[in-house]
């Protein structure tokens, strides 16, 4: 029977698979990104029909936390940002400036922190579910929450409109 | 009892004969063949939890395998498991015991046998089910621009279902001793555990506490105690 003999070494084969794939000691692989950071991206109106908004890069970008170092320093022609938001709090408050020269803004955000094991490799993460987020309207025109809930910083979660 | 034995294979053997004669001269007259075989609890080990220890030092587990024959194909099978799980580094500790059972049947997908031979291949499906506890006593969230963060789950006792299908083989390699091995697809029946935010980093008896579906496999050495007979269709 030659299908059986066939048979045969598909099992040995899928038997040695889940031997080497059940081996690996699992505390040591953490095959994710885990950082929560908020994701934020800036729009602006487009300047020939004002229904329409576009991506934008700003100028000079000066980011930190209040009373805190900061974490972008005159950064040139970014189109968006990852902020960390603090693990101890449940709020926390950004300085934002778009240009050197021009004035400042405060971002503040209101979210709920809950830990996460996320696996034997990755450890606790904390997400954050965002209750909401706005700012000082300087510059910036508004701020609209895209994604809530924060487990990932491949997402757009806030979004900076100009 | 070794003269029983011998005395029923040669009857066996001796049906078996005309039987295969009968099939020579008419072959829509056969009847299967109904011969009394030994049959009774076969007692053995996993030896890949051994194993296991080796390669994942964080765990330790221990399986009984038991299984005994009820009818020509259908045998009851049970799999009796413990696991103790200790795990530190810098960014958690883990520490979480328990036990299992898994209950259910195997059947025997050989068609053709010979009572001499107790090779078994074979389908099985069970229902698993976990009693146990586990801890986080410390773990810490990094963020390296406001602080980490530091907190700890205290012990909770859980229990968890699965349904557990297999597919494998046993072979008979010394009188009444065997070798086995098999694969094994776990379904876990209580989802909420696994989708939690602290899932546990082993399900005794089941695998992985982060996964929905665990893949996994068993190398068994078993002894066969004789208790009793069972009558098995022989198909000539």
């Amino acid at each position: 029977m030659p299908t059986a003999r066939y048979m045969k070494y598909l099992i040995l084969l899928l038997c040695c698979i889940t031997a080497f794939a059940s081996c690996d000691d699992d505390t040591k692989i953490c095959d994710q990104d885990t950082r929560t950071f908020a994701n934020l991206r800036f729009r602006y109106p487009n300047p020939n029909n004002n229904n329409i908004e576009k991506d934008t890069a700003l100028p000079k970008v000066t980011v930190f936390a209040l009373n805190k170092d900061s974490l972008i320093k005159k950064r040139v022609g970014i189109t968006g940002l990852q902020l960390p938001l603090d693990l101890g709090n449940d709020t926390s408050r950004f300085y934002f400036q778009t240009d050197s020269a021009r004035v400042a803004d405060t971002l503040t955000f209101a979210y709920k922190r809950q830990p996460h094991f996320v696996s034997a490799g990755c450890g606790v993460v904390m997400y954050f579910n965002i209750d909401s987020a706005w700012s000082t309207n300087h510059i910036i025109k508004s701020v609209q929450l895209s994604v809530k809930n924060i487990t990932t910083i491949n997402e757009t979660h806030i979004i900076l409109h100009f | 009892m070794k003269r029983t034995l011998s005395s029923i294979f040669s009857a066996c053997f001796l049906l078996l004969t005309i039987g295969a004669g009968a099939q020579d001269k008419k072959k829509d007259s056969v009847k299967p063949l109904v011969v009394e075989v030994p049959a009774g609890l076969r007692i053995g080990t996993d030896l890949t939890r051994i194993a296991m220890h080796f390669f994942q030092p964080y765990r330790t587990d221990a399986t009984i395998t038991l299984d005994a024959r009820y009818k020509d194909r259908i045998f009851f099978a049970s799999d009796i498991s413990w696991n103790r799980t200790s795990h530190s580094d810098t960014s958690y500790t883990y520490k979480g015991n328990g036990l299992a059972i898994a209950l259910g049947v195997n059947y025997n997908l050989l068609k053709r046998q010979v009572p001499k031979e107790n090779f078994m291949l074979f389908g099985g499906m069970k229902y698993g089910f976990a009693l146990f506890n586990y801890e986080l006593p410390a773990y810490q969230v990094p963020g390296s621009y406001w602080g980490d963060y530091h907190g700890a789950v205290p012990s909770s006792s859980k229990t968890a279902h699965w349904i557990e299908l297999s597919v494998g083989v046993k072979v008979e390699v010394l009188k009444h001793f065997y070798l086995g091995w098999s694969l094994h697809d776990r379904l876990l029946l209580t989802r909420k555990l696994s989708k939690g935010d602290y899932p546990p980093m082993v399900i005794p008896g089941y695998g992985k506490g982060n996964k929905g579906n665990v893949f996994d496999m068993q190398y068994t050495v078993s002894y066969l105690i004789p208790m009793y007979k069972v009558k098995q269709k022989m198909n000539l």
